[in-house]
């Protein structure tokens, strides 16, 4: 077994030199300057690739991207808090000291710890089909239900897939969601390390809901995960992705991207519960692609974490394909920072979109939905409904919306709804006056708010949705 | 852009404040930050940059009550687009006071550049018009700002006109804390930015409608209101109509600031294409930076004219053409317009219905 190998990358010096960049105050040769001296060089990733065994093509996507990481531009929407953060190191890559097990007995007793303080075994022998648990960065447990096996579908990490469908990966990995189109998701698939691949073989449905948990396991420490899930002609899956982390100190850096293709006729629901703990700033590139007659659901609730932004985002390439994003969004701290939207494509007739937001905010939380509906020429017959609404639970808090319609066919529809209101005192009083306290009152009003969205969420996880937003409402002082 | 006429270092033009202005029109960009990330820009600068203009020293008249030559030519607009420097180096800025009805209009004609500058003090109850007509591959710019104090009712009406091969650059803010009720409409030009601001103090009110259609060429109508003070009301309706292949872009935010508590914001945008190459954009955004807040709510929507609405009309004994105009018509047209809006509307639909 290998000796656990760490190259530490000072963060804060990157995101000091992101924030200056975007400023215009350093030039893309400073930028890069910078970027060595923190400690991320090319040697650095060629020896992530190299200790993966990686071939030839993906040691030099990863230093393609880092060469786009250097000289794209700052996104305009990297808000400046970002370079007064305390996030001093980033272990970009971390070995455990355990090898890859196929059965929970075998991983190791503090690993173990966290997952079940987690409650990841109990339901992944209750009901999930298979789990890919991702500690720190390397996948530690794969265990595929045998009856997927049987069905022929793929689920293992992406590591593994590379040598064993090497062809497959090559043709999609970073494909849909490519490094060019960020700076950080370049720097994404600069550093990638774990998560998961699946691949759901023509006509197959699984039944069970499959699961990928990803934990952040130590200090300074950063994730940059990679799902991609390729669900062939006339398939159905339904993923899960669990993220967590244990309380640290310090800021910890989450840089993660999800792939999806939704080939003609499959349905790919897609679902999130990321509940972070308050000090990981989460970066998530989230793509799909449908092509005709396909669906790809995203269901997302994001809870935790002290500064997120995902946009889950679908490009509906193919003639009648739908896509759905249903998310919700909680900001329940100071300062905390939640960015997200979801952006509907629509380049082929007869597309279908819906998008859901939901944002809760309250002690001064910050909710912002940043979408895009885009109509292309050709796109005859397309429709597309955005609803944004925000609920904010006391004076500090803010709400933004911004959301964009652009629409180059003239035969499609799209309409947009966003609301902004506070809590409604006059059913606040109804519950009040039938014996229910403030905060149960309270609470009840929330939950009913999203449960469009708590709807579509498997049983366990809509339970402890419930229970973090009552946990979190606690917090909340008298309302109204 | 290239300005005929305009001598940077001849003395005896242009004072020291202005030289700098030039200086920074000539080092700043159109725009810094990107609008979306699918669509880069939502004004066309490309046809700004290519522009071929001549200075023009006339070509804007002002009617209003007690003006007089401002002391700085700097207007209280962020240089934020090198065209503010630009309209601050070569306007005169004048100050009004004024109350009653009162008018500014610039005519800009054969590749003029007309630029005008100007801050009106409303002192009370008024009815101000700002006209823009841009014919002949000019450019009107402009940059103007009105005051309304409390308990002042104002009407302000911004009518924004130019044809397929002009160009079209304007700022208007209005701080308000009155009440003030803005009718904007415009045409496409062959590229054309209207920025409106709208600031509201404690108990303003703002109530405004947009209308924005063409046929050909581009329109990017911002119009952004910020609530100030509590209690502050704001209400309104955007509509953009693009016909044949024009770009109509509807967009702005509505901004509950933190102290702005108890205020509510309403606005309805509504988009119609009509053509083959026709395209909208309606970015209808809303930041709210408190939890008191009474009401804040936005919706947009981009469709060509509903069939059941032409069903209806054709099942009646209308031909299509004539329900669609019926239709269109009635979507963009307003009782209580003025016979000048009215005939600005119909000269345009005249044309594509």
């Amino acid at each position: 077994m290998d000796k656990e190998t760490r190259y530490s990358v000072d963060l804060n010096e990157v995101l000091n030199a992101a924030v200056e960049a975007k400023n215009n105050r350093i030039d893309a040769v400073e930028f890069r300057k910078r970027v060595v001296a923190s400690g991320l060089t090319r040697d650095v990733v060629e020896e992530i690739s190299k200790l993966k065994k990686e071939p030839e093509w993906m040691t030099r996507l990863r230093l393609k991207a880092l060469e786009l990481f250097e000289r794209l531009p700052t996104p305009s929407w990297l808000p400046e808090f970002l370079s007064e953060l305390d996030v001093s190191k980033l272990e970009i890559y971390v070995r455990p000291e355990a090898e890859r097990v196929s059965s929970w007995d075998e991983v190791p007793p503090e690993i173990k710890k966290y997952y079940e303080a987690l409650g990841i075994p109990e339901s992944e022998r209750k009901f999930l089909g298979g789990l890919v648990a991702v500690f720190e960065s390397e996948p530690i447990y794969t265990n595929v239900r045998s009856e997927l096996q049987k069905k022929g579908v793929i689920m293992m990490p992406p590591e593994e897939a590379i040598h064993k469908y090497e062809s497959v990966m090559k043709e999609y990995f970073a494909k849909i969601f490519p490094p060019s189109d960020h700076k950080f998701a370049a720097l994404h698939t600069a550093l990638w390390s774990g998560g998961v691949f699946v691949y759901v073989p023509k006509g197959v449905r699984v039944t069970y809901p499959v699961e990928g948990f990803f934990v952040i396991g130590s200090e300074m420490e950063g994730q940059f995960e990679h799902t991609l899930l390729i669900a062939d002609e006339g398939s159905y899956i339904h993923f899960i992705e669990g993220c967590s982390a244990p309380q640290f100190k310090k800021f910890s850096f989450h840089d993660g991207a999800v792939e999806l293709y939704a080939k003609k006729g499959a349905h790919i629901k897609f679902t999130t519960v990321q509940n972070w703990s308050k000090n990981v700033i989460n970066f998530n590139n989230k793509r799909a692609w449908a092509d005709s007659y396909a669906t790809v659901e995203w269901v997302e609730g994001s809870l935790g974490s002290k500064y997120s932004f995902v946009y889950p985002s679908t490009i509906l390439r193919g003639e009648g394909a739908t896509s759905t994003s249903l998310v919700v969004t909680m900001a329940s701290g100071n300062g905390e920072w939640k960015d997200s939207g979801s952006k509907m494509i629509h380049a082929a007739p007869n597309t279908r979109s819906k998008v859901v937001n939901k944002n809760i905010g309250f002690n001064g939380g910050i909710n912002v939905y940043r979408g895009l509906i885009r109509v292309n020429k050709g796109a005859k017959g397309a429709k597309a409904f955005v609803k944004c609404d925000s609920l904010m639970l006391d004076d500090k808090t803010k709400a933004y919306t911004y959301p964009h319609n652009q629409v180059f066919e003239e035969e499609s529809e799209v309409a947009h709804e966003a609301h902004t209101f506070r809590m409604n005192e006059d059913q606040l009083f109804y519950l009040m006056t039938r014996g229910i306290d403030e905060k149960e009152a309270t609470s009840l009003l929330v939950l009913g708010f999203i449960d469009d969205i708590v709807r579509e969420l498997p049983f366990e996880y809509a339970t402890v949705l419930n229970k973090v937003i009552k946990l979190e409402l606690e917090k909340l002082g008298a309302v109204a | 852009m290239r300005i005929h006429g305009l001598d940077i270092t001849d003395k005896m033009i242009f004072s020291s404040e202005r030289k700098k202005l030039l200086k920074e029109f000539e080092a700043l960009p159109y725009q810094r930050v990107n609008d979306s990330p699918t669509v880069k820009h939502y004004t066309d600068w490309s046809q700004f940059e290519t522009a071929e203009l001549t200075l023009s020293s006339d070509g804007v008249s002002v009617t209003l009550s007690d003006v007089k030559e401002a002391e700085s030519v700097c207007s209280e607009f962020p240089h934020d687009t090198k065209l503010v420097p630009l309209v601050e180096a070569l306007a005169l800025r004048k100050v009004s006071h004024h109350s009653g009805a009162g008018r500014i209009e610039l005519n800009a004609k054969g590749r003029a550049l007309v630029p005008a500058n100007l801050k009106v003090y409303v002192r009370d109850s008024a009815e101000i018009t700002i006209k823009s007509n841009s014919r002949d591959g000019s450019l009107s710019a402009f940059l103007i700002e009105v005051e309304v104090p409390k308990g002042v009712t104002a009407k302000i009406n911004l009518i924004a006109d130019s044809d397929a091969t002009s160009l079209v650059f304007g700022r208007l803010r209005i701080v308000n804390n009155g009440n003030i009720e803005l009718n904007l409409v415009s045409s496409t030009a062959k590229a054309g930015r209207l920025e409106t601001e709208v600031r509201l103090g404690e108990r303003a009110s703002s109530k405004f409608l947009i209308r924005s259609l063409g046929k050909a060429g581009s329109i990017d109508n911002v119009i952004n209101v910020y609530h100030n003070g509590p209690e502050s009301v704001s209400e309104g309706t955007m509509k953009g109509a693009a016909f044949g292949n024009a770009q109509v872009v509807i967009r702005g935010v509505a901004s509950i600031l933190e102290n702005a508590y108890d205020s509510s914001t309403s606005i309805i945008g509504r988009s119609y294409v009509q053509g083959q190459e026709a395209k909208t954009i309606v970015v209808p955004m809303l930041e709210v930076k408190t939890g008191r807040v009474r009401t804040a709510k936005h919706s947009a929507s981009a469709m060509k004219v509903p069939e059941d609405l032409l069903f209806y009309l054709q099942s009646r004994g209308f031909s299509k053409r004539e329900a669609n105009a019926i239709i269109v018509r009635g979507f963009l047209e307003n009782p209580d317009d003025s016979e000048e809006i009215k005939g600005f509307i119909d000269g345009i639909l005249n044309d594509v219905l």
